[in-house]
């Protein structure tokens, strides 16, 4: 198939059983409340000996 | 999103669209290439062609010889062309901002909403135009940490790639690279964009034979556009600036952190009529680009042994998270003539191995060779008791020191440093692998819960690692008690059935799977501060051991956190697979 689109390629997808479509609205978001940790960690922690 | 995703993958279930997004007027999908008989449906009428084209570059002389059955190959390099101003240009549609677009963040961990499936595209300055560009996949990262929402975006992008040949040129003239990333758009200009292709073949022309359609483009404010797409984000990246970039949850099943990486100022987004988001996840392997990989090797598979002389076969392993472990079977023939058979040729193509595009990545390669040709690299545990067997500890092991590793691997000394180590085994066995006890592990002073992982392996935990100091001398007394024993219990001893020690923080876990061992061992370790030997020695630079291989698997405080599902978010997504919901019984 060439496909001139991805929902070109969707369509085909889903009229071979392939896809399913989810009608509900769907949260982006999957976090812990906005907190970002610091997670610039050093690798001296553990080679200063 | 990301959890939906996720649970649906695992079950390998269904491409999913996603028909509302909060906060975003635009639809999404994702699992397109879930599986990889869904990606092999998705390009049934090219497949074939693609694997044609990719021998006949191998050998020429193959398409004189059979004229007929490289007809169709010939017909679809016309595809390859791309298209400059085709007649529509449905990306053209609207033009919108970055924050229209769906803010999909993975992880609960993740620095903000990433792009996942872009399409990086790039040119050369010194030569202009879409032949000499380069496309890639590049993670961009569209909101979070100091990035000026709906005016920058971080770009990031790793050791080896086109792009930074490129930036680098730009900046050489103190110019900003201008940089295009498409997204969405036919399958096929997504999986150009993590095809590996050889120096001088434009993902564009691959794209369009891939897809059966040549690849269309046009340019806007001197931007190159791909037509087709769903959206185009275009923008400018200035020398010398960067910006802290991540955390990311990635491939290999940790967070990537925060460190600087280019920044690129938005100059406009654009966006078809109806336009749909692509996205995928990654985490701890297996994941959606596990068939990506799959689909690339069915492409690909038989070009590697034109590309290394003597190499049959590689298997990057995906549940090590590809680059850490790379599995290989090569050809011995140096001397057919000597009695004594030892790693010779495999050596040297180890070397080349380690010296060839992406393979170069590989952090432990094993490599053996088998006279017989009974032997694969996809029956992972059969090819390591080949060389479990076989392996000679006191010859075998080669290191690579302070060298550069791959980006995403943070068990290295610093960002993209640390250690290769190459494991070669040939010739016939000489150890007895077959009977795996726990025996002699069970008493040691400073170690406990000794499992079998397979035979020849065993996993056995100890406290959690401080420092490196601390971990020679536990390792230390590990050596000595071990030692002792293999003095006093001669031949027969069941230390002689063990070639790896895994020290871990819990040997239940590690010996559960063949896929838990994999990514603890794996991920882990760095070769030449984690590998430890019973009985260790270095003879005339030489190091070998001869007991047990010793592999420090624990975490260390310099790795990234594991990537980890949120129990709540778990619990929140039940609804879609309850009755009513648009995912009841698919699963």
């Amino acid at each position: 198939m060439s496909y001139h689109s991805l929902e070109a390629c969707l369509l085909d997808l889903e009229k071979n059983g392939q896809l399913i479509r989810i009608k509900e609205e769907v949260d982006p978001y999957l976090g812990n409340g906005g907190h970002t940790p610091a997670c610039t960690r050093s690798w001296r922690s553990c080679f200063a000996v | 999103m990301a959890a939906i995703h996720l649970r649906v993958h695992e079950a390998g279930g269904p491409a999913l669209l996603f028909e509302k997004v909060k906060g975003s007027k635009f639809r999404a999908a994702s699992n397109i290439f879930g599986t990889l008989v869904r990606s092999e449906f998705i390009f049934r009428d090219s497949l074939k062609t693609v694997q044609q084209l990719i021998e006949l570059k191998d050998d020429p002389v193959k398409a004189i010889k059979s004229p007929f059955k490289n007809f169709s190959a010939g017909l679809a390099a016309l595809k390859a062309l791309p298209k400059k101003n085709p007649f529509q240009k449905p990306v053209l549609f609207e033009e919108i901002k970055l924050t229209d677009l769906p803010q999909i963040q993975h992880w609960p961990m993740d620095g903000g909403a990433f792009v996942t499936l872009p399409q990086v595209y790039t040119e050369d300055i010194d030569k202009p135009g879409i032949m000499h560009a380069n496309l890639g996949m590049y993670r961009i990262q569209l909101s979070g940490n100091d990035y000026e929402p709906d005016k920058e975006a971080g770009l990031h992008y790793q050791l080896h790639r086109g792009i930074g040949v490129h930036q680098h040129k730009a900046n050489k003239k103190g110019l900003p690279l201008k940089v295009s990333v498409f997204v969405g758009g036919p399958p096929s200009h997504s999986v150009a964009a993590v095809m590996p292709l050889p120096e001088g073949i434009s993902e564009m022309t691959f794209a369009g034979v891939l897809g059966g359609r040549r690849f269309r483009y046009c340019y806007e404010d001197g931007f190159c556009i791909s037509t087709d797409a769903d959206f185009v984000i275009t923008g400018e990246v200035y020398p010398n600036d960067n910006r802290p970039e991540g955390p990311f949850g990635d491939h290999l099943g940790y967070y990537s952190l925060t460190h600087d990486f280019p920044v690129m100022k938005v100059h406009k987004v654009y966006a078809r009529k109806n336009a749909i988001w692509p996205f995928t996840v990654v985490g701890r392997p297996p994941q959606e680009d596990t068939s990506f990989g799959k689909l690339i090797h069915a492409m690909t598979g038989k070009a590697i042994q034109q590309e290394i002389p003597g190499l049959k076969e590689v298997h990057a392993v995906d549940a090590a998270g590809v680059h850490p472990l790379l599995l290989a079977i090569g050809s011995e023939r140096y001397t057919p003539y000597s009695p004594a058979r030892q790693p010779a040729e495999i050596l040297t193509i180890a070397n080349h191995v380690l010296g060839t595009g992406q393979l170069s990545l590989a952090k432990f390669l094993f490599i053996t060779a088998d006279d017989d040709n009974a032997l694969s690299t996809n029956n992972i545990e059969t090819y390591f008791r080949f060389v479990l067997e076989r392996i000679n500890l006191k010859r075998d092991i080669h290191f690579y020191t302070n060298t550069t590793i791959d980006t995403l691997d943070y068990s290295g000394e610093s960002l993209n440093s640390g250690s290769k180590v190459v494991l070669a085994a040939y010739g016939e066995p000489i150890r007895n692998i077959g009977n795996n006890h726990t025996g002699v592990f069970n008493n040691l002073n400073g170690f406990e819960n000794p499992k079998p992982v397979m035979p020849g392996v065993i996993a056995i935990q100890a406290k959690a690692f401080s420092d490196y100091k601390t971990a020679a001398e536990e390792i230390g007394m590990m050596n000595i008690q071990l030692s002792m024993i293999n003095a006093q219990r001669p031949v027969d001893d069941q230390l002689k059935t063990i070639a790896f020690i895994i020290i871990c923080d819990d040997a239940g876990f590690v010996s559960e799977t063949m896929n838990n061992f994999l990514w603890v061992t794996f991920t882990r370790c760095n070769p030449s501060h984690d590998m430890y030997g019973i009985g260790s020695f270095t003879e005339n630079k030489h190091w070998g051991c001869t007991g047990p291989l010793v592999f420090d698997a624990r975490i260390k405080p310099h790795h990234a956190p594991p990537v980890e599902k949120d129990a709540g978010i778990e619990k929140k997504i039940n609804r879609f697979f309850e009755k009513g919901g648009s995912l009841y019984g698919v699963l």
